[in-house]
């Protein structure tokens, strides 16, 4: 598994002739030297670009490039701008059986941006033989995977067996070579801030970071973590299938507007508390099982269908009595579906201002977390930063922007925080309750919109009665005994449903705990013996660099390597920003060696080169490359290869130089120049 | 309550002591004293007249304040429809900054970031996850929110 770079070429035609960079790179150490803005970033992102790796800076489809390969350049001579006509970047490369490619991509060029050339031999090196070509593609779907695709030719080049892995959705993906990169190049501006590499995201894959150092270092524990994966997906699927079923008998259960009692919004193994559960349906003020009020319907339709359809003479006495009832009912059902439907309006006022209230909670923990964090880190921030004393006259503050003399004792942050999250929980109960009451108001609303209904129908049967011939059938018999059918029949398809709802939801409750045992048989170790060997071998290679580099932010033993997601930690907690901008740089440039000499005794699918593109002048000021460059020459005698483009004051790396074994490529002036 | 317990509570000793208030924590110091900084930061030059600081500290204090000047900027809301508060604690804010070497405060109104305040301004905009709504929507008006324009909002000017 090796990839050298061995030479690297740039070209811009203009009007006023041929531009142009060549860089050859050596095994071992390469120093690219040239002051700032002279284009050393340009040439080490031109070989990300000519590598078609561009978006592993950022998602959007622009060149990496600056405006000297993309649009115009200054002619040294007259320093007239000269615009570019044509550009390229090629790159040779070699592999660990000494084959070599020469991939060619244009920048500004009337051919698709998209494609890419590959020679099959030194064309920069050698240009005098012939060599077979080939285009590729980079970036349309399919590029990584396909035969056609260069990432997938690169991939097979360098010798890698790209893993499968997940995405966010769950679909399966290889790993791509966009995430894999930024462990083997550390560019200027992200990729120093974070450890152990700032990772594209917009692919979509899982736990991106982790997936990629486990292949770079070639962990076991990939396996074992796809079929964790796998079982997490399925189990998610699962309580989806639930939510979706119960969903479904809410719904089922509302055509009777009952209520479901028993069904936790969660899957639940507990196949006895399925099988218990039942409907609720209201009965006036009251709750009462469907079942139950579906007996009592039984009995009355029972009891209506043994009757004869009396004739109005019989009933008309009787008709007047029970007009004159039911119109005082009717008022009284109407007075309570008002005042039901007053108690939903206050209901969802009640959750409208709960809502607003959790939207300010939330706004203001967020910031009280804020003003944690900024306090902690204060110091890093600036010599006094949100001090506990006044700057000026030295005198105690109180942590607040009021007037001083005007507060109380203010509570402390950590104290306000915990304050807030308890307020919080409090409101996120009353919403639910609040949510639940609503629901439940909604049910009994729509019972007694039934039963208004029902009465305004009995109503007009028998005002119809009153006005008709003495032997006609009595219209209120006969509209009495329809709905109260039609309501049976209602209860009872939607009792019968309900049963049917519960036999898949066992099933999907047997289904969940069989996942579930699966998942608990899985080792809770995620690393095998190996990993664990390897990640000490890691862990000693890092501490044994920062001891070489002067690590002083605490001592070099205390760094550890979390095998969750391989970042650096200390005692259990991840290191970041209390690091000095020295030692973060220490320590990166410690991690990333260590990657690749891990590889010299363990099987790593390390391809042997790393760049380092030199991170932003600020931060450098204090830090001596010295003994970091001194470890990095090692790399030749084990083939492998380290590129590192500074500004460095020329005279201090030639002292840091003198008597290193390494290959110095300095630039005096732009590194593009006019070729002849 | 039994009445042996009532009478050992009565007759117990007992202290009180002042309960500290809670504070928002746009109150905090180190909140307000981050967003001076992340506002200069983020200003032409390091530097912002203070009448565009208040602006932008109401602006970008909540939800409600950001997605009305949002609006006010893409033309939904009209220069009157804002109302910009001038706020004490900003001015204690600022102060405090000052205090601190990070913004001295110049003839005519004007405040600036000093190198520290630059290295404070970096340390705050690298970290990513801290003031991050803030710092989205800084980004997001940033092209609208020269001091011309917010000159004009303040005196209730059209802007186009």
């Amino acid at each position: 598994m090796t990839l050298r770079i061995r030479h690297l070429r740039l070209r811009a035609e203009t009007a006023s002739g041929t531009f142009g960079a060549d860089i050859p790179f050596a095994l071992g150490l390469n120093v690219l030297w040239a002051d700032n803005t002279k284009g050393k970033s340009t040439c080490l992102q031109g070989l990300l670009y000519a590598l078609g790796l561009e978006r592993m800076l950022s998602p959007r489809r622009e060149i990496p490039l600056t405006y000297v390969m993309t649009s115009h350049l200054d002619d040294p001579d007259t320093g007239a701008p000269r615009t570019v006509l044509e550009s390229s970047v090629s790159v040779e490369l070699e592999n660990a059986f000494g084959d070599v490619i020469t991939v060619l991509r244009g920048v500004k060029s009337a051919q698709d941006r998209r494609l890419v050339t590959v020679s099959k031999g030194p064309v920069l090196s050698e240009p005098a033989a012939r060599y077979e070509r080939q285009d590729y593609f980079v970036h349309d779907p399919g590029a990584a995977q396909r035969e056609a695709g260069f990432h997938r030719m690169l991939a097979d080049f360098i010798g890698w067996e790209l893993p499968g892995v997940r995405r966010f959705d769950g679909s399966e993906t290889t790993l791509y070579l966009e995430t894999i990169f930024p462990l083997l190049y550390v560019e200027q501006k992200a990729g120093w801030s974070s450890m152990p590499a700032a990772f594209p995201n917009y692919l979509q894959i899982r736990d991106v970071g982790r997936r990629a150092v486990e292949f770079i270092m070639s962990l076991d524990t990939h396996e074992l973590e796809l079929k964790r994966q796998q079982l997490d997906l399925q189990l998610a699927e699962c309580t989806s299938a639930w939510t979706t079923e119960r969903n479904e008998m809410l719904s089922v259960a509302g055509l009777a507007n009952a209520r479901l009692q028993g069904i936790p919004t969660a899957p639940t193994i507990s196949i006895g508390d399925i099988e218990t559960s039942f409907l609720l349906a209201p009965d006036r003020d009251d709750w009462r099982s469907l079942e139950e009020m579906a007996s009592i319907l039984r009995d009355r339709v029972a009891d209506m269908l043994a009757a004869e359809v009396p004739e109005v003479e019989d009933l008309s006495e009787a008709a007047a009595v029970e007009l004159d009832n039911l119109i005082k009912l009717a008022s009284e059902q109407n007075a309570r579906r008002n005042s039901l439907f007053r108690a939903r309006q206050t209901e969802v006022a009640q959750r409208l201002s709960v809502a607003r209230r959790l939207a300010a909670l939330q706004e203001d923990l967020q910031k009280n977390l804020d003003a944690q964090k900024l306090r902690n880190f204060g110091s890093k921030i600036a010599d006094t930063f949100a001090p506990d004393y006044c700057p000026t006259c030295s005198q105690s503050i109180q942590d607040t922007l009021l007037a001083q003399q005007a507060s109380a004792a203010v509570m402390r942050v950590e104290d306000n925080i915990e304050y807030i999250r308890s307020q919080r929980t409090i409101f996120q109960r009353l919403s639910a309750q609040a949510d639940t009451a609503i629901l439940n108001i909604d049910r009994r609303l729509a019972a007694a919109t039934n039963e208004v209904n029902e009465t305004n129908a009995r109503l007009r049967a028998l005002r119809a009665d009153l006005v008709a011939p003495s032997h006609s059938p009595s219209t209120a018999a006969i509209e009495e005994r329809l709905p109260t059918e039609s309501r049976l029949q209602t209860m009872e398809d939607v009792q019968q449903r309900f049963e049917e709802q519960k036999i898949s939801l066992v099933s999907i409750a047997e289904r969940y705990a069989e996942l579930l045992a699966a998942r608990r048989a899985l080792p809770d170790d995620r690393l095998s013996e190996q990993d664990r060997a390897k990640l000490d071998r890691f862990t000693h290679i890092i501490r044994q660099q920062a001891d070489q580099y002067g690590f002083s932010t605490f001592p070099a033993r205390d760094i550890d390597i979390s095998p969750e997601n391989f970042r650096p930690q200390k005692e259990g907690f991840e290191i970041g920003f209390e690091l000095s901008a020295s030692d973060a740089i220490r320590l990166k440039w410690a991690y990333h060696l260590a990657l690749m000499e891990l590889s010299r005794r363990d099987a790593t699918n390390h391809p042997g080169f790393v760049v380092f593109d030199e991170p932003r002048q600020q931060a450098t000021r204090e830090i001596s490359f010295q003994a970091l460059l001194e470890r990095a020459s090692e790399a030749k005698s084990h083939k492998q290869q380290v590129i590192f483009a500074t500004s460095e004051s020329r005279e201090r790396l030639s002292g840091f130089l003198a008597n290193l074994d390494c290959s110095f490529l300095a630039f005096d002036g732009y590194i593009l120049t006019r070729l002849s | 309550m039994p009445s042996s317990l009532r009478d050992l509570l009565l007759d117990g000793p007992f202290e009180l002591s002042v309960r500290p208030e809670p504070l928002p924590g746009d109150l905090r110091l180190a909140w307000g004293m981050a967003l001076v900084i992340l506002i200069l930061g983020r200003s032409r030059g390091k530097r912002a007249s203070l009448q565009k600081l208040h602006f932008m500290a109401h602006s970008a204090r909540t939800r409600a304040t950001r997605e009305q000047t949002k609006r006010l900027f893409a033309g939904g809301l009209s220069t009157s429809d804002m109302v910009v508060r001038v706020e004490p604690w900003l001015n204690r804010a600022i102060s405090f900054t000052t205090a601190a070497k990070l913004v001295p405060l110049e003839r005519g109104g004007h405040a600036r970031l000093t190198e520290a305040g630059i290295a404070a301004y970096d340390k705050i905009s690298e970290a990513d996850s801290i003031m991050v709504e803030e710092k989205e929507f800084f980004d997001a008006i940033a092209r609208q929110a020269t001091e011309g324009t917010i000159d004009k909002i303040m005196r209730m000017e059209q802007l186009l």
